[in-house]
C-alpha cells in the first residue's frame, strides 16, 4: 500500500517544490547597470568632494548634475519593486534632503568652502556609504 | 523502493545540516560587523572632537560627520537585510536541491 502511495506522494511533493521555489524570492537579482551606477557615482563623488575646498560657485553645476545622477540611480532601484526595497531604501537614504551627503553639498554652498579636514573625513564615510550598496548588490550574485 | 518515511528522514538530516551552517556563518558575520561598527564609531567621534576643539573643523561640518555615521548604521542595517533574504533564498533553493536530488537517488 505504501510503494502504490509513493508515486503520487512524489509527484505532490515535486508540485509543491516548484511552489516552494517561486515563492521563496525574496530579493531581486544581481544587475550589472545597478553595480555599474554604484560604483561610477561613487568615483564622482569622491572627485566632486575633493573640489570642497575650493569656491562653491565654481561647482554648482557639477553638484547639480551629481545631485540628477543619484535621484536616477534611485529612481532605477525604487522601479524594480519590491524584491529590491532594500537597495531602494539605500538609494533613497543618499538623496534623503535631511542626509549626510546632500548636507554636505548643502553645507559647502552655504559656507562657500569646506575645511580641508572636513573633506577628508566626509570623502572616507561617504565612500562607506557607496560601499554598501556595492555590498548588497554583489551580494545578490552569490 | 525505499519508504517514504526514509526518504524523509534522510531529507530532514540534509536540512538540518545545511541549516546549522547557514546560521552559523551569517550569526559569526554579523557579530564581526557589530564589534567593528562599534569601534569605527568611538574612534571617529574621538577624531571629529579633537578636530572641532582645534576648529579645523566647523560645528556645523561635525554635525554632518555625525549624521554620516548615522546614515551608515542605517546603510549597513539595510545591507543585513538584504543579505539575510540572500541566505534564506539560498537555503530555501538548497533544500529544493537537497530534496529533488534525495528523491531522484532513492526513488
Amino acid at each position: 500500500m505504501r510503494s502504490n502511495l509513493l508515486p503520487r506522494r512524489t509527484s505532490v511533493l515535486v508540485a509543491l517544490l516548484f511552489l516552494a521555489l517561486s515563492a521563496c524570492k525574496l530579493i531581486s537579482d544581481y544587475d550589472a547597470l545597478s553595480y555599474k551606477n554604484a560604483t561610477d557615482l561613487r568615483v564622482e563623488t569622491m572627485a566632486l568632494l575633493e573640489q570642497g575646498t575650493e569656491p562653491y560657485a565654481g561647482h554648482a553645476a557639477e553638484v547639480a548634475a551629481l545631485r540628477l545622477g543619484l535621484a536616477q540611480a534611485y529612481e532605477y532601484e525604487h522601479r524594480k519593486g519590491k524584491l529590491n526595497s532594500d537597495s531602494a531604501a539605500q538609494w533613497a537614504r543618499l538623496n534623503d534632503p535631511a542626509g549626510a551627503l546632500q548636507h554636505t553639498f548643502d553645507t559647502w554652498k552655504s559656507a562657500g568652502k569646506l575645511n580641508e579636514a572636513f573633506v577628508s573625513e566626509a570623502k572616507l564615510k561617504a565612500g562607506e556609504l557607496f560601499d554598501e550598496i556595492i555590498r548588497l548588490e554583489r551580494a545578490k550574485a552569490e | 523502493m525505499p519508504k517514504f518515511d526514509d526518504i524523509l528522514d534522510e531529507i530532514k538530516v540534509g536540512i538540518a545540516e545545511l541549516g546549522e551552517k547557514s546560521a552559523k556563518d551569517f550569526v559569526e558575520e554579523v557579530r564581526k560587523d557589530g564589534d567593528a561598527f562599534l569601534r569605527e564609531i568611538g574612534d571617529d567621534l574621538q577624531r571629529w572632537t579633537e578636530l572641532l576643539a582645534r576648529k579645523k573643523i566647523s560645528a556645523k561640518e561635525f554635525r554632518v560627520l555625525v549624521e554620516f555615521n548615522r546614515d551608515l548604521a542605517q546603510m549597513k542595517a539595510l545591507s543585513a537585510s538584504g543579505l539575510a533574504k540572500k541566505k534564506v533564498q539560498n537555503l530555501a533553493n538548497g533544500i529544493v536541491d537537497l530534496v529533488t536530488k534525495t528523491v531522484l537517488k532513492l526513488v
